[in-house]
């Protein structure tokens, strides 16, 4: 499979006119096919389409579990397993609506699982509690103790307390707010990833900032000036 | 005034999470992906091979179970046959054993019947020989054959009483229980050699006789019973003691030596001469 179009296996006539026009795709360049395009090569068993669509997803989609699950190796993990995914079920993918979406369902639903797993086997990992509690300790010892801080510490500082914030949000208003506000997406997409009324997303994620600000009220006033 | 004020602030806090650094995959993310999908392809590969052994698998693995299952249940049928046979076999065993014993006390409650008979018989045939050779003062030819004629009636009787009593020796061996027994088992052909087929083999041929008795009505010429002084028309009446009903017995193979023979009136004992 690591190969593209030489591992193609041409077996029939047939295969072998579908082999001259990957090679004028191939030569034409799968970066300026659409996402729907790059899923139809594919499917037809073009295999360098699937790791353009790689190319063009592997950091929305890291960032975005990075984000909901707040531990970069396991976003990593999940990301992987999002395309593993679309590989081996290409073939059921309609263009019903945009890949785009399709692919951050996917990812949503690997990320609920892993929290839900999470949160029923308690395995969040000791280091990482330790951490977050160390971290919090630190950015308010940092607050007090640092009043002579260059402004790139406390940039750091305040990007840390916005990440923690975001991740103590509920689950029901984290997902939409990083997928509106960090992903840039609209309300309507954010919907349709989340299979949810366009009225309920957005409630959801004007309820998600105001908690946000409610978290954040000590530092937004001084701080958000610096960032 | 509030409205515009909290839609500032929210987009205030939209801008600040939407400024939070984005993160990046690894480097090696597109090689760990290949590497991912390769080892997923195999264990798919592998489970279609797996389907396709079981499907193969499954149908001969069936096949052998219900080959396996059927022979079972066929020796098991054969077994149940046997132990039925066998069953059968030691029921009817002791019947056998107890018609051979059954037999055995017949024979012996015949042997004494008939010999008790035969003491009857002599002591009355005495004392009509006596009543005889009273009467021989008076009437003579008369009274004789009167006399006789009442005495081959009482004989008759005599041997009907042996015979029927002689047949109907219950288990117990009870030997007047007066209660009438099935057919013993050598007469219903489960020994060797019949009666008939005795004399048939020592040179005689006739029939039974309805009151009980073997008629000889034919002697081979210089046979076994000629020599040991048979006559047509005799009355076979019994064989070594045995008394002879009306119908064909079997015995075991049994070395026969004395036959009591009714010649007229006579009653003689003829042995059988090797």
């Amino acid at each position: 499979m690591v190969g593209g179009f030489s591992d193609y296996h041409v077996t029939s006539t047939e295969r072998k006119i579908s082999s001259q026009v990957a090679e004028d795709k191939a030569a034409a360049g799968f970066k300026s096919l659409s996402d729907n395009e790059l899923i139809d090569a594919l499917k037809e068993g073009y295999e360098d389409a699937f790791f353009e669509i790689v190319n063009r997803y592997q950091n929305p989609i890291v960032n975005y579990l990075y984000r909901i699950l707040r531990d970069y190796e396991e976003a990593v993990d999940l990301a992987q397993e999002t395309f593993v995914r679309i590989y081996f079920a290409v073939e059921r993918y309609r263009n019903d609506y945009s890949f785009s979406t399709y692919i951050y369902r996917i990812a949503t639903n690997l990320a609920i699982s892993e929290l839900r797993r999470r949160k029923r086997q308690k395995l969040l990992s000791l280091t990482g509690l330790f951490k977050r509690e160390e971290q919090e300790q630190e950015e308010f010892d940092l607050r007090d103790s640092a009043p002579s801080a260059d402004a790139k510490i406390l940039q750091k500082e305040m990007k840390e307390r916005i990440a923690s914030a975001i991740y103590s949000l509920p689950e029901k208003y984290r997902l939409p707010i990083i997928l509106c506000d960090i992903e840039g997406k609209s309300y309507e997409e954010v919907a349709k990833i989340l299979n949810l009324g366009l009225g309920t997303t957005k409630s959801r994620i004007s309820r998600a900032r105001g908690l946000l600000r409610e978290k954040l009220k000590d530092y937004f006033g001084d701080e958000r000036n610096r960032l | 005034m509030k409205e515009t004020g909290s839609e500032n602030l929210e987009r205030e806090i939209s801008q600040l999470i939407s400024r939070l650094e984005k993160v990046k995959a690894p480097s090696d993310f597109t090689f760990k992906l290949k590497a991912k999908i390769a080892a997923e392809k195999q264990k798919r590969d592998r489970r279609k091979v797996l389907l396709i052994r079981l499907s193969y698998a499954l149908p001969a693995l069936i096949a052998v179970l219900s080959v396996a299952l059927f022979t079972y249940f066929l020796k098991e049928r054969n077994e149940d046959l046997a132990s039925f046979r066998e069953n059968q076999i030691t029921k009817e065993s002791p019947s056998l054993e107890r018609d051979y014993k059954v037999e055995n006390v017949t024979t012996l409650n015949r042997e004494e019947s008939s010999q008790k008979v035969q003491n009857q018989t002599k002591e009355k045939v005495k004392r009509e020989g006596a009543s005889v050779a009273e009467l021989s003062t008076g009437d003579k030819d008369s009274s004789k054959s009167a006399s006789v004629v009442r005495a081959n009636e009482r004989k008759e009787k005599i041997a009907q009483f042996s015979r029927t009593e002689a047949l109907s020796v219950p288990e117990t061996a009870e030997f007047s229980s007066g209660k009438s027994l099935e057919t013993p088992a050598l007469e219903r052909g489960d020994a060797k050699i019949s009666f008939s087929e005795i004399l048939k083999q020592i040179g005689i041929e006739g029939s039974f006789e309805e009151q009980g008795g073997f008629r000889v009505r034919f002697l081979k010429s210089n046979s076994v019973a000629e020599r040991a002084g048979f006559k047509t028309e005799d009355l076979i009446v019994a064989i070594d003691e045995k008394v002879i009903g009306k119908q064909d017995m079997y015995f075991e193979k049994l070395e026969i030596k004395k036959f009591k023979v009714k010649r007229g009136a006579k009653e003689l004992s003829i042995t059988l001469k090797p």
